[in-house]
């Protein structure tokens, strides 16, 4: 049993590190806690939906759809909304609030096109199968491959020269940009590819066991606790983070029960906050001995 | 003699940033302390206000070692600093900051509106008169009920100062009074600092704008890579 | 004429949550995502203590807003030394729990099926049942509460909020201990959001979690935010703005099953469009940096 239970961790770890990896892109680079990233999120799987009304089938052309309109959000709110806040030197509350509102706003618009029920597709793959004892459903096989191929992509990235220029910008902002980094673009390409990785997660969630416009906040606030609690700079963190959040959520909903699980994520959250923190405690004036 | 600083030495990680550095101050005057950027001046002012320790040696404010104190502490002695750019509370009154940097104010305790209200308003009666006069003090004579984030950067700088003096701080000590303001303001603060030494006050800055520190200074201490060429006034 | 007085009491209710958060917010500059959690917890506590101990209104009123100054205090204990926006991330970790403890401790709370048969509150041997005297009931304890905060924002006490709300390093040179004020400021609020509790749990006569979940903590600071920060008319005006805003939609004859979502666009357009080009709201005097 636990064999079972474990390989559902994986898959579900891994799709929760593809929307985690996404906000952390995102939260690093625009150091907006974009609790947006949910509604983009949902976003994916629903625009999916729209193009395979449009076209009952599956296609490779109501996919490149999906993650067409993702990327057109993405770069909407983060010209309209985030750079120009960024510009005027708002703080992180303000980035957050903003966030919200954009959150709201986009959730019910979904909710107002498509209802607030689950909407689930059948993905067409066939029917479970054993193997070493553990009952997979098909796509979770595609989950894992996928995830493996993104995050694995992600990982390549993030050695390349370019992806430099990505850190600079992370640890000294000001810095980067007087040394020519154009970090506006790559603000832009952060929110991009990150909001791909949660749509692509959304998307294959469809398949799985169904999307509904609340499931993105549910899973943007367990891939935040996976960024905080993995250390913020660092993708392999944010990676393991998730597997383990992804560990706890799966035994809590077996052992205690489905509810619970959204509150031990956070229960878990506010023990590194206590017991395991740097940079998020308040003030260290610019001393170094007390 | 108000203030000693003893052989103080710093370093950070190897590199020494203040060697051996001594001087003194003496109550009701005017001391400057100059050097260029990497010259330790700020470091020193960091010791000397407690938000730093010394590597090695001692800082004596009438004759306490300051030695394991916190800033607050140091504060409580009666040695106030300024910032480079004033901390002042931006969308309090002009009063409500004054009122703020006293210490001590029962009205700063919950329990103590419901056990002692009459001192409360007592006190705050009291305090709003010192503000008054020391508003006067600094040159923001009328200004008491300004919201501070309306005023001139020169005048948040004044506003700063007498904050100092709510506190009753003997020893001020000042980040760069001079700067960023213009001329007219850079003369309104030297009146006063000088008016503040007539009084008794002691004050000790640092500054980039030597002619004008000079002028008002009695004594000026030049910092050279970490350690004093001292120069002493005489002021008429 | 029902449905009028329906609308006061839900002012009524949200003004006082907004003046708790404004507290939170608008004096000590505390960005806060757990009032809903406050709010939650006072109703229950009154819910509880009415149903299951059966002790008067007046016993039950004070018993949640005793248990609320209480309740907040694990808040208090983790978040308060967290910065701005780590602040806003831990309360919004505890509002998850809180609601996750709501919804699940079933033997205690009754879970998802909530809390029934709630009886309205007696008084000096009145009974406020009707419709009408609940109204009365709610202005009166409303009126307090304002003129708590009226009270609250005079005395010398605001000031050293304020100072924390603008700049902590200053204070803490100063020799101030933002710690107590900070903490004072979380079990005010979270004690006069209990009261805002009470009142929903006995006029509804039911409550469940689904009305004390993150998006209405969201929605409490939104109304402080539009409203305007650091005023008592922002609190008010913004309470009435977000009551109001629905029954202006059925005006104009907007199909029900849509209207619950346009007015939830509405509202965060205007938050949006706050939070760029209107930082003050309608009538603050202070704004997030």
């Amino acid at each position: 049993m636990y064999d079972q239970l474990l390989f559902n961790t994986l898959v579900s770890g891994l799709q929760l590190a593809l929307v985690a990896v996404g906000f952390n892109l995102i939260f690093n680079t625009t150091k907006v806690f974009h609790l947006a990233h949910g509604a983009l999120y949902v976003v994916g799987a629903y625009a999916l939906l729209q193009f395979m009304e449009l076209q009952s089938d599956i296609g490779a052309i109501a996919l490149i759809g999906s993650l067409i309109i993702i990327t057109i959000l993405a770069v909407l709110i983060e010209t309209l909304i985030y750079q120009p806040l960024a510009k005027k030197k708002s703080g992180q509350a303000i980035t957050l609030i903003s966030s919200i509102g954009v959150y709201l706003f986009m959730i019910n618009v979904i909710a107002l096109l498509n209802g607030n029920e689950t909407q689930f597709v059948n993905p067409g793959l066939g029917s479970s199968f054993s193997l070493a004892g553990i009952t997979i459903v098909p796509i979770q096989l595609v989950q894992l491959i996928t995830a493996v191929l993104l995050i694995g992509g992600i990982i390549i990235l993030s050695k390349t020269k370019w992806f430099l220029k990505v850190r600079a910008m992370i640890s000294e902002e000001t810095v980067a940009s007087v040394l020519g980094v154009n970090t506006n673009a790559i603000r832009l390409w952060m929110m991009v590819i990150g909001s791909i990785l949660a749509g692509i997660a959304a998307i294959l969630q469809l398949f799985d066991t169904g999307v509904d416009p609340q499931r993105g906040m549910a899973i943007t606030l367990s891939a935040a606790v996976a960024v905080i609690i993995g250390g913020q700079g660092s993708i392999i963190g944010t990676i393991i983070a998730s597997l383990f959040i992804a560990l706890l959520q799966t035994f809590t909903e077996w052992f205690i029960s489905a509810q619970w699980k959204q509150g031990l994520t956070f229960l878990l959250l506010i023990a590194v906050i206590l017991w395991g923190t740097e940079g998020i405690v308040s003030f260290k004036m610019r001393v170094e001995e007390k | 003699m108000i203030l000693k600083v003893e052989h103080i030495s710093k370093s950070f990680n190897g590199l020494n940033v203040l060697k051996d550095v001594s001087f003194l101050v003496h109550a009701g005057t005017i001391t400057s302390l100059f050097g260029e950027n990497g010259s330790g001046k700020t470091t020193l002012f960091h010791i000397i206000a407690g938000f730093l320790k010394p590597t090695s040696g001692n800082v004596y404010f009438q004759n306490e070692n300051l030695h394991h104190k916190s800033a607050d502490e140091i504060d409580e002695l009666g040695i106030g600093r300024t910032w480079q750019s004033p901390r002042i509370f931006k969308n309090l009154s002009v009063q409500d900051n004054l009122l703020l940097a006293t210490k001590d104010h029962p009205g700063e305790r919950l329990f103590n509106y419901i056990l002692k209200p009459g001192i409360i308003w007592r006190e705050e009666k009291r305090r709003k008169i010192r503000a008054n006069e020391v508003c006067g003090e600094v040159g923001l004579a009328g200004k008491l009920q300004k919201t501070a984030g309306a005023l001139s950067y020169g005048q948040q700088k004044l506003l700063s100062i007498g904050m100092l003096l709510m506190n009753d701080a003997e020893l001020l000590l000042l980040d760069e009074p001079f700067a960023g303001v213009n001329t007219q303001m850079i003369d309104a603060i030297s009146k006063v600092l000088l008016q503040l030494k007539e009084s008794g006050k002691t004050v000790l800055l640092v500054e980039h704008n030597r002619s004008k520190a000079t002028e008002i200074s009695d004594k000026v201490l030049h910092l050279v890579k970490g350690s004093i060429e001292e120069q002493e006034f005489i002021t008429p | 004429m029902n449905y009028l007085l329906h609308i006061l009491i839900m002012c009524e209710i949200y003004i006082i949550l907004a003046l708790a958060m404004n507290l939170l917010a608008g004096y000590s500059g505390l960005l806060s995502l757990t009032q809903a959690a406050f709010y939650g917890i006072g109703a229950y506590s009154a819910a509880l203590l009415l149903t299951e101990y059966k002790v008067t209104f007046f016993l039950a009123f004070l018993g949640a807003v005793g248990i609320n100054l209480i309740a907040c205090l694990p808040v208090i204990w983790f978040a308060i030394r967290l910065r701005e926006l780590f602040f806003a991330i831990a309360t919004l970790a505890w509002q998850i729990i809180v609601f996750a403890v709501l919804y699940n401790w079933t033997s205690f709370t009754n879970g998802p099926y909530g809390i029934t048969g709630i009886p309205k509150p007696k008084v000096f041997g009145l009974s406020f049942s009707s419709l009408d005297s609940f109204v009365i009931l709610g202005g009166i304890i409303t009126v307090l509460v304002l003129l708590f905060f009226i009270g609250l924002h005079r005395i010398p006490l605001s000031r050293y909020f304020q100072g924390v709300r603008d700049d902590q390093l200053a204070m803490m040179s100063l020799g101030k201990k933002i710690t107590y004020f900070k903490t004072l400021s979380v079990v005010i609020s979270s004690g006069v959001s209990a009261i805002a509790g009470v009142l929903f749990a006995t006029y509804f006569s039911y409550i469940d979690p689904t009305s004390f979940t993150l998006d209405e903590s969201i929605l409490i600071i939104s109304i402080v935010l539009i409203g305007g920060l650091g005023t008592i008319k922002g609190s008010i005006s913004g309470a009435l703005f977000y009551v109001l805003l629905p029954e202006l939609l059925r005006f104009i004859n907007i199909p029900d099953a849509v209207a619950a979502n346009l007015r939830m666009m509405i509202y965060a357009s205007v938050l949006i469009l706050v939070v760029m080009y209107r930082p003050y709201g309608f009538f603050g005097k202070y704004r997030f940096e």
